[in-house]
Formats: structure tokens, C-alpha cells, sequence
């Protein structure tokens, strides 16, 4: 469970040649964890500006810290910790000189035209659902999809859920989301996403399920 | 599989995951990662680290929480490295940040370096040990004490 994420160096190794400025090992634990970082920040309601700040940061703090880590075979759960903190900061920011404001979910609009209509509707809404959802859903569940290799221990650091709960919370999660989903007016389970081919398979919703 | 209120569908969960990795994906990935990358250009292994010890922002003054009201009095930031106590304030105007500093015991300080992922102020330290300046981007920023005769430290990056 606590073994290096996915396939490719360990961690750890990754770690010790950056410190020996080696660019591209560096490289390798930026594309190995850049996702999950922001989707930390986004997951914890800031906006994509605030988001950015935070992700820069992050790296920024591994950069000064490379040959301070405690453990550097963690430097995953490592990241993700800075994340959160630094997310929780900037939102303890934002209530300091905003009191009241609550930054909503803000993605970007990319202007594709061969993309369907439709199916753009369809994913901005299940995003809204996502992120209007309670917390710590819309962390959780963003971790859960976009890097779906991320090991137990660094879900618990990014989320400060305990491992043993992490299952029980995406079940109780993925539910809620999908009640969500079909109160919302244009009901996505009784029709198809259209989306590129090799973005998500989109068979039709299984009556019988 | 726990009740669902819906009569007659129950998306399945890999489906459900399927369609919110599309959407995550597709509509809110995270920006390219040369600013990821231009941090490692900012390395600077020879400077001991400061870190953070308090942010008002964080752990506001007694008194000060729950307010209903803007703040608007500097968010005050302390560093603490083995040799040297930083003391920050930092004022918000738009997306424009003012910094004025005050060094603790540090006599052989001769020079600050305010900086952020594009760019640096060098400013004088005052003989009291303080020191401004204005006009620092909103985002990451770090400030470099350069020394007489020992290494420089930093502190942390932290977000303003």
C-alpha cells in the first residue's frame, strides 16, 4: 500500500537525483504528482487563479526542501499535505478579506468546435455537481479519478481521511453525486456523453444495474 | 449497493467515475507544467531555509475571529531560521502586494532579495534592520537575506 505510485522510479530515487539537479528527475515528479496537486486546490473550492498560486508554491516548497525530506520515499503524501495546507491558507486568506465569500467553482471554458454541445453541457454539469457536492467529496472523488494510482497513504494525506475510511467515504461520496446528478433538470443518466474517442468509455446507463 | 430513490436507473459507479474523469479532465486540467518546471530554476541549495512560524491570516489575533467585516490591517507573516527571526506585513491592493520587513538579530545582513517566480527586488537593509518593498505580484514569494560572511537564508514560499 505504501510503495511507490504506479509504474516508472521509486520516489524516493526520484528525489535524490533531482537533489543532485538532475532536471529530468525533477521532471518525472512533477508529471508524476502536478495533477493531483491541483486537483487538491480545486477540490478544496479555490478557483483556478488561486488554484495556480498553490500549485506553483508547492513545487516551489519541494524545490527548497529536497534535502530536508524526512522521508523521501513519501514525498508524494508530502506534496499533497503541502497542498492542502497551502489550499487552507489561501481560503483563510480569501475569509479574511472577504468574509462571507465562499469562491465557487469556476472551470474553464475551452472553445472547441468539434466538440458536441451537448456533450460539453453534460460534463460542465457533472462537474458542478462535483463541486457543489459537501465536503470532502469533491477532493476526494477528484483525486479518485484523475490520478486513480495514487497510493492509500497519500489519499490519506491529501484528504485527512484515515486510510481504513477512505473506501466508506467514496462510496457515500459516488452516491451522493449521483443523487445530485439526478435531481439536476437534463438527468445525464438516461442519456449518452458524447465525447471524444479515448476521453471515457460511454455505453449506455444499464437499466437492469 | 445501497437503495436509490430513482425507479428505474442507477448509473453504475464506472460509469459514474468514467464520466467525471471526462469532465474533470476535459474541463478543469491542471495549467502545463513549465511553471511546475521553472521552479527547479529557482533552486538555491546553498541558502539555509526560514520557516513559517505564524501567518495572521492563519491564526488571527484574540479577538479578531469570526469577523463579519473585512480585515484590512496587514497580514503579518514570521520566519524563524537557527540565526535569524523575519517579521513581514503584507499589504493587499488588488493584485499588487506592499512588503515591509523587520530583521531580529542579524547584524551581518546586507542585502534583501523579495522574490517571486518572475522576477526580484534587491533592497537595502536599514541599520534598525527593516526594510520595503513595494509593488511584489500576488502568488508564491520568498524573501533571500544575503549575509556578510555565512550562507544566505530564505524563507519558505509562501502564497500572497
Amino acid at each position: 500500500m505504501d510503495g511507490p505510485t504506479g509504474d516508472g522510479p521509486d520516489p524516493a530515487f526520484l528525489v535524490d537525483r533531482a537533489e543532485a539537479n538532475e532536471v529530468t528527475a525533477w521532471d518525472t515528479l512533477v508529471q508524476r504528482y502536478n495533477q493531483a496537486v491541483w486537483n487538491v486546490a480545486r477540490g478544496m473550492g479555490l478557483s483556478r487563479n488561486d488554484a495556480a498560486d498553490v500549485q506553483q508554491t508547492v513545487w516551489l516548497r519541494l524545490v527548497e526542501h529536497l534535502a530536508h525530506l524526512r522521508d523521501p520515499a513519501c514525498v508524494g503524501s508530502w506534496l499533497l499535505t503541502t497542498a492542502r495546507n497551502e489550499s487552507r491558507r489561501l481560503r483563510a486568506v480569501d475569509a479574511r478579506t472577504r468574509p462571507g465569500h465562499r469562491p465557487g467553482p469556476d472551470p474553464q471554458n475551452h472553445q472547441d468546435p468539434e466538440r458536441h454541445v451537448v456533450a460539453r453541457d453534460q460534463m460542465q454539469m457533472v462537474l458542478r455537481a462535483l463541486d457543489t457536492l459537501p465536503d470532502p467529496c469533491p477532493l476526494l472523488l477528484r483525486l479518485s479519478v484523475v490520478t486513480p494510482d495514487l497510493t492509500a497513504t497519500e489519499l490519506a494525506a491529501a484528504t485527512a481521511i484515515p486510510e481504513h475510511r477512505i473506501a466508506a467515504h467514496r462510496r457515500r461520496c459516488l452516491q451522493r453525486l449521483r443523487t445530485r446528478l439526478d435531481a439536476s433538470p437534463a438527468n445525464p443518466s438516461t442519456d449518452v456523453v458524447h465525447t471524444h474517442p479515448g476521453s471515457a468509455p460511454n455505453p449506455p446507463a444499464d437499466p437492469a444495474n | 449497493m445501497p437503495q436509490h430513490h430513482h425507479p428505474q436507473f442507477q448509473i453504475p459507479d464506472e460509469l459514474l467515475l468514467s464520466r467525471l474523469a471526462a469532465a474533470v479532465n476535459d474541463l478543469d486540467a491542471a495549467p502545463t507544467a513549465p511553471q511546475a518546471r521553472h521552479a527547479f530554476a529557482l533552486r538555491r541549495p546553498d541558502a539555509a531555509v526560514a520557516e513559517l512560524r505564524a501567518d495572521t491570516a492563519v491564526d488571527p489575533p484574540v479577538g479578531l475571529r469570526d469577523r463579519s467585516e473585512p480585515d484590512t490591517r496587514p497580514r503579518v507573516l514570521e520566519f524563524q531560521a537557527p540565526q535569524l527571526q523575519l517579521r513581514l506585513e503584507i499589504t493587499t491592493h488588488g493584485r499588487r502586494r506592499d512588503v515591509v520587513g523587520q530583521l531580529h538579530s542579524t547584524p551581518d545582513v546586507t542585502s534583501i532579495e523579495i522574490r517571486w517566480p518572475t522576477g526580484h527586488h534587491l533592497r537595502p537593509v536599514a541599520t534598525d534592520g527593516s526594510f520595503s518593498s513595494p509593488a511584489v505580484p500576488a502568488g508564491p514569494f520568498s524573501v533571500l537575506c544575503h549575509r556578510r560572511s555565512a550562507t544566505p537564508v530564505a524563507t519558505t514560499w509562501v502564497c500572497v
